[in-house]
C-alpha cells in the first residue's frame, strides 16, 4: 500500500489553474523528487499534501495518505502534520522563530506530536552539537538553522518528510552537506522523502524516483535512471540539457595593460558588544585582499557564504568604504568622444525564451571556443591618456562611475516595482554628462537589444517580467553607460538551472563583443568556469587560492578549494 | 491585477463622501443662513421646515451642521497637510542621510511626542488667541512627527534593496533617492496614515472648539454646537445628538476608508500569499 498517493488531484485560485490532474504514488520509505521551474506549482503541491493551501483555493482530487483520505477537518489535519507528515522549508532564517532558542522550538514541536525524542538525541543526529540548544537562529549559519529545521521536523517521527527546496538559499558546500544529511536521515528511520526542487543535479543524487512538473501538468514520471537516461519529453530532455551547459569561457586577448588593482584591501565591522560602553571586536569581512584584473579580463572570486566576497565587490563597485587599503583604476582621462559600440544587429539574437533553453555552443559565428574574434576594437577609449585614480570606495570619482557598473544578485530586488524598466535602465545614464534626451533613448534601446529583449517592453513594470527577463534588463542596466568593469554579484544564483545557461552565454556574448572585463562572484564553481579566466578562491575574508580555472579543477591546493569541488552534484545521467 | 474594493473601504468611502458632500454644499447654499437668529422658532423638533430641528437662538441644525462640518474638515485637512508637507520630508531625509540627521529627527521626533497633543494645543491657543487658523497649526504641529515616523520606518526597510544600491551606483544623491525611488513606495503608507490623521483631526478640532479655543462664532463647526448644546442637555439632548453623531459618523467613516486603503495598498496584507507560494 503506498503512504502517499495523489489521485488527479488539481487546485485553482479563482480562474487560474496551478495544478491540473497530478497523480502519483509514494511507497513507505521511498525518496521522491519533484522537478519544476518557478511557476510549476510545485510548492503549491506540497502545499496541498501538507492542508496548508490559502483561503479561496479549490482543490479537486484526492490525496490519501496511508490508506485513508487527508481530512478536510483543520483539527485532524494538523495532528497529521505534527506527528505524520513534516515539512522542511526553503529558507530557514523565516521559518525559525526569531525570538525562541532553537533547543525550545525542537522541544514544542516534540511535545505537539506527543513524542519525546531528546533534543540532544535529535541535534547529534543533524549533526549540531548539542550546545547550540540554548542559541537563537540569528546566531546560527544558514546551513546550521536548516539542521535546526530538519531536527524540528524529526521531532515528531513522522513517516513522510517534505523538502521544498531546501538547499536553494545556502551555498555549494553547505548545500552538500545538507542534501547527504537529509538523505542519511531518510535511510536511518525508513522515512519516505519528497524532494522538490528545479534542481536536477539535486533531485538525481537524492531520489529514486522523480516526476517532472511543467505549469500544473505532469510530464513525464518515472525512475530517476529512466528518466534522466532516457527522456521521453522534450521537456525533460531540454532542462537535462540545460542542467549540464557547455559554455566554455571566451578567451580575452592578452592584453597586459591593468585595469583595476586592488591592494591590501580591507573593512571591518563593529559587532555588538555586551553593552554599549564594551564594543565587541571588530569582524573582518574582507581582509588585506590583494588582486589586479586586467583590461577585458574576467576575474572570479569563488567562496563560500559570508566569506566577504559580496562585500568586496560593493567597495569596488564604490557601495561602500574599505577602512584600510586602496584600490587604483585605470580609467579613460576624458569623458571626450566614445567610440560607438560595434554591435550585432538585434534580429542575430534570438529573444529569450522561457521554455526552451538555448546551448550555445559555437553555433554564432563571432563566439568560437578558444577564438574570439573581438568585437568593439574600442581604440578610442583605451588608447586615450589613461590616467589611474585612487579609491577606497564609496569616494570613486563621479567621473569614474560610469566605467564600474555592478549587476546585482537578486532580479527581484534590484528594479523598484513603482519605476518602468526603461527609466530604470536609464538611471545611470546621468553619469553621463550632456547626454540628450534623443541619445538617451538610443542607447538604453541599444543596451536592452544587446541583452535581446525587445525595446518595445520598455514602459511596463518590472512585476510584468520573469526572473530571467529582468536579470538581462539588470545586465542591460549595467551596459548603458558603456563600462570597462562589470561587477557580476551572484549573476544566475537566483534563476532556475534551465535560464543560467541563457544568461551566461548572454554574459559571454557581450563581454566578446564590448570587450568588458568582468568581476564574476559566486559560489559555484562550476559556473565560475564557464565565465573566467581566473579564480580566486577566498575564505574569511582573504585570498587563499588563485589560478586558471582548468589548473583550480584539477589541482585545487587549498582544502577550501578542494571542499568546494567535492561539493559539486554529481552531473545528471 | 484586479484591484478588490474593500467592504469597508467601500462604506467609509460613502459615509466620508456624504459628509463632504454636506460640507461642500454648504459653501454655497444652505437651507437658512447659519447666522440667522429667529427666536421665535427656538428649540423646534425635526420637521418639515427645519429637517434637524432649530437651537436655543432658533439657528436652523441642518444648516450649522454642514457648515460645522465643512470647517471640521477644512481645520483637519491642513492640519495633515501641515503633518505632511514637514514632517515626510523630515522622515525621508532621516533614513537617507542616517548618522546626525537620523538622531536630530529622531530627537525632534521624540521631543513633540512626549507631549500629550491636546494639552499643548489648548497652551498654543490660549498664547495666541482662539481661531480656526491657529487650532490647525496646532494640530498640524502634532501631525510632524507622525508623517515623520511613517516615512522614515518605510524607507528604512527599503533602504537595503538593491534598486537603492542601484540608483547610488547610478551617481543620485540622498535627495534624488528619497525623491524618485523612496517617496513613491512609502507613499501608499502615507496616504493610509493621512486618513488616520484627518479622523484624529476632526476629533482634536472637536475638542479644542468644544473648550472654546477653536473656531470662534458667528463661524461654526461640531465641536461648538457641541459646547453650545451641553448646558442644555437635559432639557434638549437632540441638540446635542446631532453634532456628536455627525462627529462619530465622520471619524467611524474615515476609519474605515483607512483600514480599507491599508488593506488594499498593503501588499503584506493582501491575501496574495498565493501568488508568491505558487511563483
Amino acid at each position: 500500500m503506498p503512504l502517499l498517493e495523489l489521485q488527479n488531484l488539481s487546485v485553482a485560485f479563482g480562474e487560474n489553474a496551478v495544478l491540473s490532474g497530478v497523480s502519483y504514488a509514494l511507497k513507505k520509505g521511498e525518496r521522491f523528487g519533484i522537478i519544476g521551474e518557478s511557476g510549476s506549482g510545485k510548492t503549491v503541491m506540497s502545499l496541498a499534501i501538507t492542508g496548508l493551501l490559502p483561503e479561496g483555493t479549490q482543490r479537486g482530487g484526492e490525496i490519501v495518505f496511508d490508506g485513508t483520505p487527508l481530512p478536510r477537518n483543520e483539527r485532524d489535519m494538523a495532528r497529521l502534520r505534527g506527528s505524520r507528515i513534516a515539512m522542511v522549508f526553503q529558507e530557514p532564517m523565516t521559518a525559525l522563530n526569531p525570538l525562541m532558542r532553537v533547543g525550545a522550538q525542537i522541544a514544542e514541536a516534540g511535545s505537539l506530536a506527543g513524542t519525546n525524542p531528546g533534543i540532544e538525541n535529535l541535534l547529534r543526529e543533524v549533526g549540531l552539537d548539542p550546545l547550540h540548544a540554548a542559541r537563537y537562529p540569528h546566531e546560527l549559519s544558514g546551513g546550521q538553522r536548516q539542521r535546526v529545521m530538519i531536527a524540528i521536523a524529526l521531532a515528531g517521527e513522522p513517516d513522510l518528510l517534505i523538502a521544498d527546496e531546501p538547499t536553494s538559499a545556502l551555498d555549494l558546500i553547505t548545500q552538500r552537506r545538507i542534501l547527504d544529511l537529509i538523505a542519511e536521515v531518510c535511510d536511518r528511520r525508513g522515512m519516505a522523502l519528497l524532494f522538490i526542487s528545479h534542481d536536477l543535479k539535486a533531485v538525481a543524487t537524492l531520489c529514486q524516483r522523480v516526476l517532472v512538473l511543467r505549469r500544473g501538468e505532469v510530464v513525464e514520471q518515472g525512475r530517476a535512471a529512466e528518466v534522466f537516461g532516457t527522456p521521453s519529453a522534450q521537456y525533460t530532455r531540454t532542462l537535462i540539457a540545460a542542467a549540464k551547459p557547455r559554455i566554455r569561457a571566451v578567451a580575452a586577448p592578452s592584453e597586459p595593460r591593468p585595469l583595476l588593482q586592488v591592494e591590501n584591501l580591507a573593512r571591518h565591522f563593529r559587532q555588538p558588544g555586551r553593552a554599549w560602553f564594551l564594543p565587541g571586536a571588530p569582524f573582518a569581512a574582507v581582509d588585506g585582499v590583494s588582486f589586479s584584473l586586467a583590461q577585458s579580463e574576467s576575474v572570479a572570486i569563488v567562496g563560500p557564504s559570508g566569506c566577504g566576497k559580496t562585500t568586496l565587490a560593493r567597495i569596488i563597485a564604490g557601495l561602500d568604504r574599505a577602512d584600510g587599503g586602496r584600490m587604483v583604476f585605470h580609467g579613460a582621462a576624458s569623458s571626450s568622444p566614445l567610440s560607438p559600440h560595434h554591435r550585432t544587429s538585434p534580429a542575430e539574437e534570438p529573444g529569450p525564451t522561457d521554455t526552451s533553453t538555448r546551448v550555445e555552443n559555437g553555433n554564432r559565428p563571432r563566439i568560437k571556443s578558444g577564438e574570439v574574434q573581438w568585437w568593439g576594437e574600442r581604440s578610442g577609449r583605451i588608447s586615450a591618456s589613461v590616467d589611474a585614480t585612487t579609491y577606497r570606495g564609496s569616494d570613486l570619482p563621479r567621473r569614474l562611475r560610469r566605467d564600474i557598473s555592478l549587476v546585482f544578485q537578486d532580479p527581484y530586488g534590484s528594479f523598484d516595482p513603482r519605476l518602468e524598466v526603461g527609466r530604470a535602465v536609464a538611471e545611470p545614464l546621468r553619469l553621463e554628462p550632456g547626454i540628450t534626451p534623443a541619445e538617451r533613448l538610443k542607447r538604453v534601446a541599444e543596451s536592452v537589444e544587446a541583452v535581446g529583449l525587445s525595446p518595445a517592453l520598455l514602459n511596463r513594470y518590472p512585476h510584468e517580467f520573469s526572473g530571467g527577463q529582468r536579470q538581462r534588463l539588470a545586465i542591460a542596466r549595467a551596459l548603458v553607460t558603456r563600462p570597462r568593469l562589470v561587477i557580476l554579484d551572484e549573476p544566475v544564483s537566483a534563476l532556475d538551472v534551465s535560464l543560467r545557461g541563457d544568461v551566461l552565454t548572454l554574459l559571454n556574448r557581450l563581454r566578446a563583443e564590448y570587450g568588458l572585463a568582468y568581476l564574476v562572484i559566486s559560489h559555484d564553481l562550476d559556473m565560475v568556469r564557464s565565465v573566467s579566466d581566473r579564480v580566486l578562491v577566498m575564505e574569511k575574508g582573504q585570498i587563499v587560492e588563485e589560478g586558471r580555472p582548468a589548473d583550480i579543477f584539477e589541482h585545487p591546493q587549498h582544502r577550501l578549494t578542494r571542499e568546494l569541488l567535492a561539493a559539486r552534484l554529481p552531473d545528471v545521467a | 491585477m484586479k484591484t478588490r474594493w474593500h467592504p469597508s473601504l467601500v462604506i467609509g468611502l460613502i459615509g466620508t463622501g456624504i459628509f463632504l458632500a454636506l460640507a461642500l454644499i454648504s459653501l454655497i447654499w444652505t437651507p437658512y443662513p447659519i447666522d440667522r437668529i429667529d427666536l421665535a422658532r427656538k428649540f423646534a423638533g425635526p420637521g418639515a421646515e427645519h429637517w434637524l430641528g432649530t437651537d436655543f437662538f432658533g439657528r436652523d441644525m441642518l444648516s450649522m451642521v454642514m457648515a460645522g462640518t465643512l470647517t471640521s474638515f477644512v481645520v483637519a485637512a491642513i492640519a495633515v497637510a501641515i503633518g505632511m508637507v514637514i514632517g515626510v520630508p523630515l522622515g525621508l531625509a532621516a533614513a537617507a542621510w542616517g548618522g546626525p540627521v537620523e538622531w536630530l529627527v529622531l530627537r525632534v521626533n521624540d521631543f513633540l511626542f512626549a507631549f500629550p497633543a491636546i494639552i499643548t494645543a489648548i497652551l498654543i491657543t490660549a498664547l495666541f488667541g482662539p481661531g480656526a487658523i491657529n487650532a490647525m497649526i496646532a494640530i498640524g504641529i502634532f501631525n510632524i512627527p507622525v508623517f515623520a515616523r511613517v516615512a522614515r520606518g518605510g524607507a528604512l526597510s527599503l533602504k537595503s534593496l538593491d534598486y537603492i544600491g542601484a540608483a547610488r551606483l547610478a551617481g543620485m544623491g540622498n535627495w534624488e533617492i528619497s525623491l524618485r525611488h523612496l517617496l513613491p513606495n512609502v507613499a501608499s503608507l502615507i496616504i493610509v496614515q493621512a486618513t488616520i490623521q484627518l479622523a484624529l483631526g476632526i476629533l482634536a478640532e472637536a475638542g479644542l472648539s468644544y473648550v472654546g479655543l477653536g473656531t470662534q462664532p458667528p463661524a461654526t463647526s461640531l465641536g461648538l454646537m457641541l459646547k453650545d448644546a451641553q448646558s442644555l442637555f437635559l432639557l434638549h439632548p437632540w441638540l446635542t445628538y446631532v453634532p456628536g453623531l455627525s462627529i462619530v459618523l465622520i471619524v467611524i467613516s474615515l476609519n474605515l476608508a483607512g483600514d480599507g486603503l491599508r488593506d488594499m495598498l498593503d501588499p503584506r496584507l493582501k491575501r496574495e500569499g498565493i501568488a508568491n507560494a505558487a511563483a
